[in-house]
């Protein structure tokens, strides 16, 4: 009778030991797989006909390049969708659809001059008209995620089939940035005429080196090489299979499996780990990063006091953040640009400094006693949540209470760019026009403005004075450093630090050009 | 009941482990080494005599926030047993005397509630009603009801037809009096396994939510959370996600053994199989080693 009472918890028992021995074992294997994986890795074929399988971490629910936000996004959209320009490894203007570009004197006007015979995947023509038609779009759809982008072009004049003239409300030479990589990845008139809904949710039509085969939402998606893409002998690969929503936790395993041979925004916990096993890793700022910041709203209470916000960037240790979770590839900024960035401003490092003292001493002189100061944080609850901790942690230690208030990415946007948080933590990975970028931290009509309309009246002088120079004078990059001086001094921005934004592939990749956020696939071979 | 579940082997284990969980409950946090909310090294550091389960993604000392976790993470399995014993066991009693509309209603509401996803329904409620624990914890304890609605209102409609009811009831016995005298001895059995099993599925599914991102909110520790955090760095760490799988595991066995126990001391079969283990223990039984029992085909035996 004992032995059948015991029969079961006894199977029980059993069962859960074996199965946490075969944890145990397969914990002990998983880091030294490397050889035996090595044979998997390298399922691709040689050059042409080569198929690529990329896991990507996040969803990508929009695929009509004019309503898609994220400009991290434009990693995804160049595989079916090209630009008018693109960038070079020094952030200079390259031809892409467009050969080039020129202004008129005034710097009021500046004509575009696209490549003879373009076509979208459809068949129909690339011609300035569709140029224009797609600006149109942009600057004037209601679910336009790009009109403040081209909130600088007036109208657009079709001078034959290949030249487009933008007129423009005011002297601004940042344009043909606007028109390069993520803003200006074409899509297809025929298309959009045809049936909008279908362009942004299962059918996308571009002109870009790949065409779509299948789209299968919140899941995958596989494209094929494009014959009639304007590069196309320069292009190598034949499948781009992305896998949606892969879970960062398993990239790793899945590059080693040989599920991928191409994975993007691997973890920073990863990288050494993926080096160490024969894996190709790209952690280079250049080639993409991340900057990581905390939004105060100016316009609410205890935000709404310049000394609160002075104790609030006394406080943030961002040494210790970077030391604590950086893994050693992240950097403390007070900027929200990395190193080899243009718009990199070295004479604000000296500005900042971790001074707990004198943020308690802020505080005291604002009339805050310690504890007095509570706010919810918001942010992204997939994200992961170690800096807003260690943030919390560091604001408690100078009283001021913190509760992380994670929320689902539509929640945290209605909040974000509602402008109703009081604080918040979230990430952006950059924009092709720096100026642009800078904008949006801290400009009247900038998304990542927690503050906005706010904006001081020293940026909005310093920046008509910026657009005013043409982008290869001399005097160019001192006026946009200029520019990062003042948003960050003046802005509600607080950055924390920079770090690159990493991809790997199989020793089988010969790598992507070195262009910032952006994977152009010419050129790209797959032994 | 209980005392009698405690006198067979399945009851004495769970004795032991969740009488371990309830003391981490309740003393958890007073135990704690270190902080649990305060970086107390570099991150991801492995056992070592200061930090001996190590340090997490943020530097926090392990042991610390199991401890303190241990808390959360039971009184949130216990909140949900709570509210589905509540929704659920009272309407399945009702629903066996409250006349055909009030049986017919409920019955049309819990199958509607099985069909529910889980994990969807509670995230549902919680973007409907905010992200924290009363919240998660509700949904999941109305979901799980169904359970409750269905073993009490079996056991009360196998107790409603019996003779000694109809008796009892003939004789002007009050409604009352009947459910306080027949019912509650031939319910709670059945309910006090459903209890265990809940609670179990309670800790897993908070750790599941955890896992999400809902309920719970960092930095507040929770077993479940813990795992969750644990997982991402695995690559680093991997016998890292052991402790909490072990703890987790550990309560959730003892709830289960826990019901095994009660199922097998309850009614005839477990009063005969007690009262065999108290014969066996007065020496008024004696068992034969390799006895042998033949039977012909077609003999019969009795």
């Amino acid at each position: 009778m004992k032995r059948y009472l015991l029969r079961r918890p006894i199977r029980t028992f059993a069962v859960s030991a074996a199965i946490l021995a075969a944890y145990v074992a397969i914990a002990a294997i998983g880091g030294s797989s490397a050889a035996a994986n090595s044979a998997l890795r390298s399922s691709a074929s040689t050059g042409t006909g080569a198929t690529v399988n990329w896991g990507y971490y996040s969803d990508e629910p929009d695929w009509d390049p004019v309503v898609v936000g994220a400009t991290s996004a434009t990693q995804l959209l160049s595989l079916i969708y090209e630009p008018l320009f693109t960038l070079n490894a020094q952030g200079e203007i390259e031809p892409a659809l467009a050969t080039g570009y020129k202004y008129n004197s005034a710097g009021t006007a500046v004509t575009i001059t696209l490549r003879k015979g373009l076509t979208f995947q459809d068949g129909s023509p690339l011609d300035a008209a569709a140029v224009a038609f797609d600006i149109n779009r942009a600057k004037t759809q209601t679910n336009s995620a790009l009109t403040a982008d081209y909130a600088d072009i007036k109208s657009e004049t079709v001078l034959s089939a290949t030249q487009l003239r933008l007129n423009l409300t005011q002297v601004d030479y940042q344009i043909p940035f606007i028109l390069a990589n993520r803003t200006s990845l074409l899509a297809s008139e025929k298309a959009a005429k045809a049936n909008l809904a279908g362009l942004n949710s299962d059918d996308p039509v571009g002109a870009g080196p790949f065409k779509l085969v299948k789209l299968v939402p919140d899941s995958e998606l596989t494209v094929e090489k494009w014959s009639g893409y304007w590069d196309a002998k320069d292009i190598h690969v034949q499948t781009v299979n992305l896998f949606l929503q892969v879970n960062p936790a398993t990239v790793l395993s899945g590059l080693q499996s040989g599920t991928y041979n191409f994975v993007t925004s691997l973890p920073a916990q990863d990288i050494s780990l993926a080096r160490k096993d024969g894996l190709k890793v790209v952690a280079n700022t250049a080639a993409g990063w991340l900057a990581d910041f905390l939004s105060l709203n100016f316009n609410k209470a205890p935000f709404n006091n310049p000394l609160v916000v002075q104790a609030v960037e006394d406080a943030i240790n961002r040494k210790q953040l970077v030391s604590q979770l950086g893994f050693g590839v992240a950097t403390a900024s007070v900027q929200p640009f990395p190193t080899t960035s243009p718009a990199y401003d070295p004479s604000l490092n000296s500005v900042y400094s971790y001074d707990p003292a004198k943020a308690k001493q802020l505080l005291a002189k604002a009339g805050y006693k310690p504890g007095q100061i509570s706010v919810p944080l918001d942010l992204v609850s997939s994200l992961n949540t170690g800096g807003p901790e260690l943030i919390q942690q560091q604001l408690k230690a100078v009283g001021i209470n913190v509760t992380i208030v994670p929320q689902t990415i539509t929640a945290f946007y209605a909040g974000y760019y509602g402008k109703t948080d009081q604080l918040a933590f979230y990430g952006y990975v950059g924009r092709d026009s720096k100026v642009e970028a800078l904008n949006e931290h801290y400009g009247s009509t900038g998304i990542l403005n927690l503050s906005a309309p706010r904006e001081t009246a020293q940026f909005a002088a310093a920046e008509k004075k910026l657009l005013a120079i043409p982008i290869t004078a001399a005097g160019y990059e001192p006026a946009l450093k200029n520019l990062t001086k003042i948003g960050v001094e003046t802005g509600s921005t607080i950055t924390v630090y920079t770090e690159p934004n990493a991809y790997a592939t199989t020793s089988a990749f010969s790598g992507f050009p070195l262009i910032d956020g952006v994977f152009r696939w010419n050129g790209v071979t797959v032994k | 009941m209980l005392r009698n579940a405690i006198r067979v082997p399945s009851g004495r284990i769970a004795a032991v482990l969740l009488g371990i969980v309830f003391f981490l409950a309740i003393f958890g946090p007073v135990l704690a080494p270190d902080a649990p909310n305060t970086t107390v090294g570099a991150q991801l550091q492995g056992p070592s005599g200061a930090h001996l389960l190590g340090t997490d993604y943020v530097g926090r000392d392990v042991l610390s926030r199991m401890l303190a976790g241990s808390t959360l993470s039971v009184l949130g399995a216990l909140m949900v047993v709570v509210i589905a014993f509540v929704v659920g066991a009272i309407p399945g009693l009702l629903s066996v005397y409250l006349g055909r509309a009030f049986e017919w209603v409920s019955l049309r509401v819990v199958d509607t509630m099985i069909a529910l996803p889980f994990l969807v329904f509670a995230v549902a409620m919680t973007a409907l009603l905010g992200n924290g624990v009363v919240q998660s914890m509700f949904a999941v304890g109305i979901l799980l009801s169904p359970v409750f609605f269905r073993v009490a209102r079996s056991s009360a409609l196998s107790v409603a037809r019996s003779q000694y009811v109809e008796a009892a009831t003939l004789s002007g016995a009050s409604t009352a009096w009947v459910m306080r005298k027949h019912f509650l001895a031939k319910v709670l059995p059945p309910i006090s396994i459903a209890l265990s099993t809940t609670m179990a599925t309670g800790l897993v599914v908070i750790a599941s939510l955890t896992f999400l991102g809902i309920g719970v909110q960092p930095p507040t520790a929770t077993w479940g959370g813990i795992l969750a955090a644990d997982l991402q760095y695995i690559a680093i760490q991997p016998l890292a996600p052991l402790v909490p799988v072990v703890v987790i595991l550990a309560a959730v066995l003892g709830c289960n053994l826990f019901a095994d126990a009660v199922r097998d001391v309850s009614g005839e079969a477990g009063r005969q199989l007690l009262n065999a283990r108290a014969a066996k223990k007065a020496g008024r039984v004696t068992r034969v080693p390799r006895a042998r029992i033949g039977l012909r085909k077609g003999g019969e035996l009795g």
